[in-house]
C-alpha cells in the first residue's frame, strides 16, 4: 500500500450551462460535437495529495468549489478532466444527506445504508446498538426519515458513516447542523478514527474546527487552489478573502527600501533589528497591506527582561513596535489582538478605541515607536499576537497598511491557580 | 459487457432494494400492497362485464371469456407497470445518484424485479382460474417463464433508454403514459387478432408486445409452442436485442450527467 490516500491531479470540473435541459441532451447524444453550452469552471486544475492518516480541511467562500471537489473524490460526480485516485474505502457525508431513503424509518435506513455500502446485514446488526446510541435521537429512529429535523438527520448520517469503518472519511459541512454537544461527540470520534489511521477530508466554515483538527488546509477560491499549508496560515488568508475582497496587493520590497529615509534614529534604542529575526516571531504569520507603512521591528519586555524564556501571567508586559512610514499616512491607527492557538480572539483593541494616538499626518519617511502595555493574564500554553497599522480613507473605509496576523508567538508559563483561557482573578475565601 | 458482472456482484443489494421498493410502493396507504392487485383486477372485471353482458359479444375464440381476457391482460399489466415505474426509476431516487456511489445501472432493474413480484401473484391468479374452469396444468404452461424472460429483456432495454432520457426531458413521463395507452389498443388484448384483415396483420406483429401477450395465451390456452412461430420469434429477439443494445449504450453515455442535472 502506498503512503498516499488521495491523489488529485489536474482536476477540472466544467459545468455546462445550457439554456434548457433539452440542449444538454442534444449535445450528449450528438455525434457532430456541436456546442450548445457555455462553460463554467467549478474546479480549475486542482492538484494535491493527502497522506494516509492525515486530516485535511478545505475552506473557501460559498461557491468556491469545495463541495464539488468532495463529490468528485467520493465518486458521485464525474470530473471533466483529470483524475482522482483514492486508495481505500470511502465513506462520505455530503451536504445534508447520505443515501438515505426518505420513506424508510431511521432504523431501516441504517440497514439500507449498510447495504449500499456493501455491508452484510449481520455486520450492520452487530453495530446496530452503537449506531443508535451514537445518533441518540430517541423514538424518532422508528419514524420515516422525511419527518426528521436536519439535526436528527445529520446525527443518524454521521453515526452510519463512521460505523462502516472507512479508510477515508469525507465530511462536507454536515456537522455544522448538529448542536454543540453532538459536534463535540463527533470530533471526539473523529480524533479516535484519526489515531487508528483514518484519512479525513472535511469542509467547514468554522475556522476553529479547521485549525484544531486539521494538519493541513486547502484554500479554494473560484475553483482554484489559492494555497495549501498550515491551517492557521490558510485560515488567515481565507478570512482576508472573506472580508477584504478588494484588498490592494502588497507592493514589492525594493520600493520600500528605496524610500527608506531613517530619521530620529537616536530614539530607536534597540529597535534596529527586523521583526523576522526576533525570538518570538512566528514565521507562519499572515502579512498583508498596501505597505504605505511597515511594522518593521518589535521588542518584548517583562520585568526588565527582553524576550524572557517564559512569560508570566501576573506581570505587566511592555511591547514596543517600530513603524516606518513609506508614504504619507493621515491619522494612523495601531491595533493589536491576542488569539488562542485555535484562532479564538481573546482580546482586540486599537488606538482609535482607546483614543491614544492623536490624529496627525505621518509623513513619508517618519518612524514612530508605539508602546503597548498589557497584562497577559492568560493560562499556560500557546497564544498569538496580531498587530496592524491602518488608517481611514476619506469615505471612512479602513485601509490596512501592514497587518501581521499571528506574528508573535507567546508561550505562557503554566499557571496552577486556574484552568481555562483567561485569569479573571477570582478570589475564593471562606468568611 | 462489464456491467453484467457488476450487476451480478451487487445482486444481494438489487434483491434487497427490489423487495424494499415492493414494500414501499404503496407506503402510507392503509391497504398497502393490496392496491397493486385491486387496480388491475377492477379493470379486468369492468372489461369482463362490459363485454360479457353489455356487448354480449365476446371475442374469446371459443374459450371462457374471463380466461381469455385475463391471460392477455396480465402480461400487459406487467409490461405497463414495469415500463412506467422503470422509466421513473432514476428520477425517483436522486439520493442514490447524487449522495452516494451507487451503480445506477441497476435502478431500472430493481423496479423491474419489483414488478415481477406483483406479476407472479397474477400468474398464480390465472392458474387458479384456469384450474377452476377445469383446465388442468399442461407442459405448455412452462412457456410462461420463456415469455416472461422475453418480456423482461425487452422491458429492461426500454427502461434503460427511457429512464435515462427522462432525467433530461421530464415530458417523456407523460408521453410514455400516452404511448402505453395506445399500446393497449394496438395490441390484441381485448380484441382478437382474428378480426383484423389479413393484410394488416403484419403491422400488428411488428409490435413486440404482441409477441408476449399472444405468447401467454398460446401457452395457457392454445397449447402452441414458441418454436412453432419461428419467424415471429426471430423478429422479436432481433428487435429486443437491438433495443437492449441501444439502452446500454445510451445509458452509459448519459450516466455521467445524471448527478449534474438531478
Amino acid at each position: 500500500m502506498t503512503d498516499i490516500a488521495i491523489k488529485v491531479s489536474n482536476l477540472f470540473k466544467v459545468y455546462r450551462l445550457y439554456q434548457s435541459p433539452k440542449y444538454r441532451l442534444l449535445e450528449a447524444i450528438s455525434f457532430n460535437r456541436k456546442k450548445y453550452h457555455e462553460d463554467f469552471y467549478a474546479l480549475h486544475d486542482i492538484n494535491f495529495e493527502v497522506r494516509r492518516g492525515e486530516t485535511v480541511g478545505i475552506v473557501g467562500i460559498n461557491g468556491s468549489g469545495k463541495s464539488t471537489l468532495l463529490k468528485i473524490i467520493t465518486g458521485v460526480l464525474t470530473p471533466s478532466k483529470g483524475e482522482v485516485i483514492a486508495n481505500g474505502s470511502i465513506s462520505s457525508l455530503l451536504e445534508l444527506g447520505t443515501g438515505f431513503n426518505p420513506e424508510l424509518s431511521g432504523f431501516e435506513n441504517i440497514f439500507f445504508f449498510g447495504l449500499i455500502n456493501g455491508k452484510q446485514r449481520s455486520e450492520v446488526e452487530s453495530n446496530l446498538d452503537e449506531i443508535i446510541n451514537f445518533a441518540d435521537i430517541g423514538q424518532f429512529i422508528y419514524q420515516p426519515i422525511k419527518s426528521y429535523s436536519s439535526g436528527m438527520f445529520v446525527r443518524l448520517a454521521f453515526a452510519c458513516a463512521i460505523n462502516i469503518y472507512p479508510e477515508i472519511l469525507i465530511i462536507d459541512e454536515a456537522l455544522s447542523v448538529g448542536d454543540a454537544k453532538f459536534q463535540a461527540k463527533c470530533f471526539a470520534k473523529l480524533n479516535e478514527m484519526k489515531k487508528s489511521g483514518t484519512t479525513i477530508l472535511f469542509v467547514s466554515h468554522s475556522t476553529e474546527q479547521i485549525i484544531i483538527h486539521c494538519e493541513r488546509a486547502i484554500l479554494l477560491n473560484y475553483g482554484k487552489i489559492i494555497e495549501i499549508g498550515e491551517p492557521r496560515k490558510i485560515i488567515n488568508v481565507y478570512l482576508d478573502l472573506l472580508f477584504n475582497k478588494n484588498k490592494n496587493s502588497t507592493q514589492e520590497d525594493t520600493l520600500i527600501k528605496n524610500n527608506y529615509i531613517p530619521n530620529e534614529v537616536e530614539k530607536l534604542e534597540d529597535l534596529n533589528l527586523s521583526f523576522e529575526l526576533r525570538p518570538f516571531y512566528n514565521s507562519s504569520e499572515h502579512r498583508w497591506g498596501d505597505k504605505a507603512a511597515n511594522i518593521s521591528d518589535f521588542i518584548f519586555y517583562q520585568g526588565g527582561v527582553k524576550f524572557p524564556t517564559t512569560i508570566k501571567n501576573n506581570q505587566k508586559v511592555y511591547l514596543k513596535f517600530k513603524i516606518e512610514f513609506i508614504r504619507d499616512v493621515q491619522s494612523p491607527i495601531f491595533g493589536l489582538a491576542v488569539k488562542t492557538k485555535e484562532g479564538i480572539t481573546i482580546y482586540n483593541t486599537n488606538s482609535v478605541l482607546q483614543n491614544t494616538i492623536p490624529e496627525v499626518l505621518a509623513k513619508s519617511g517618519e518612524i514612530w515607536i508605539i508602546e503597548v502595555q498589557i497584562h497577559l493574564n492568560l493560562s499556560g500554553g500557546d497564544f498569538f499576537i496580531s498587530v496592524g497599522i491602518a488608517s481611514k480613507s476619506e469615505s471612512g473605509e479602513v485601509i490596512p497598511h501592514d497587518r501581521r496576523y499571528d506574528s508573535i508567538h507567546l508561550e505562557m508559563d503554566i499557571v496552577n491557580s486556574f484552568t481555562g483561557l483567561v485569569d479573571l482573578k477570582a478570589k475564593i475565601e471562606k468568611q | 459487457m462489464f456491467f453484467f458482472s457488476e450487476i451480478l456482484k451487487t445482486k444481494d443489494v438489487i434483491i434487497s432494494l427490489a423487495l424494499q421498493d415492493f414494500k414501499l410502493r404503496y407506503a402510507g396507504n392503509y391497504l398497502g400492497i393490496v392496491w397493486a392487485f385491486v387496480g388491475p383486477l377492477t379493470t379486468i372485471l369492468i372489461l369482463f362485464f362490459i363485454f360479457q353482458f353489455g356487448f354480449k359479444a365476446s371475442p374469446s375464440e371459443g374459450i371462457p371469456f374471463i380466461l381469455w381476457l385475463t391471460s392477455g391482460m396480465i402480461p400487459w399489466f406487467f409490461i405497463t407497470d414495469a415500463i412506467s415505474s422503470g422509466s421513473n426509476s432514476i428520477l425517483d431516487k436522486p439520493y442514490l445518484v447524487k449522495k452516494v456511489v451507487f451503480n445506477v445501472f441497476t435502478l431500472p432493474l430493481i423496479k423491474l424485479i419489483s414488478a415481477i413480484l406483483i406479476h407472479s401473484f397474477f400468474i398464480l391468479i390465472i392458474v387458479c382460474l384456469l384450474v377452476g374452469f377445469g383446465y388442468f396444468p399442461k407442459i405448455h404452461w412452462i412457456q410462461i417463464f420463456y415469455y416472461l424472460f422475453a418480456a423482461v429483456t425487452l422491458i429492461l432495454g426500454i427502461t434503460w433508454i427511457t429512464s435515462a432520457l427522462v432525467v433530461f426531458i421530464r415530458d417523456l413521463v407523460q408521453m410514455i403514459g400516452i404511448l402505453l395507452q395506445f399500446g393497449f389498443w394496438l395490441t390484441p388484448i381485448i380484441w382478437s387478432e382474428k378480426v383484423m384483415p389479413e393484410k394488416y396483420l403484419i403491422f400488428l406483429k411488428l409490435n413486440p408486445s404482441y409477441y408476449i401477450v399472444q405468447g401467454y395465451r398460446d401457452s395457457l390456452l392454445f397449447d402452441i409452442w414458441f418454436w412453432e412461430k419461428p419467424i415471429l420469434t426471430i423478429y422479436f429477439w432481433c428487435v429486443t436485442f437491438f433495443i437492449f443494445f441501444i439502452g446500454v449504450v445510451l445509458f452509459k453515455k448519459l450516466r455521467p450527467h445524471f448527478a449534474d442535472v438531478l
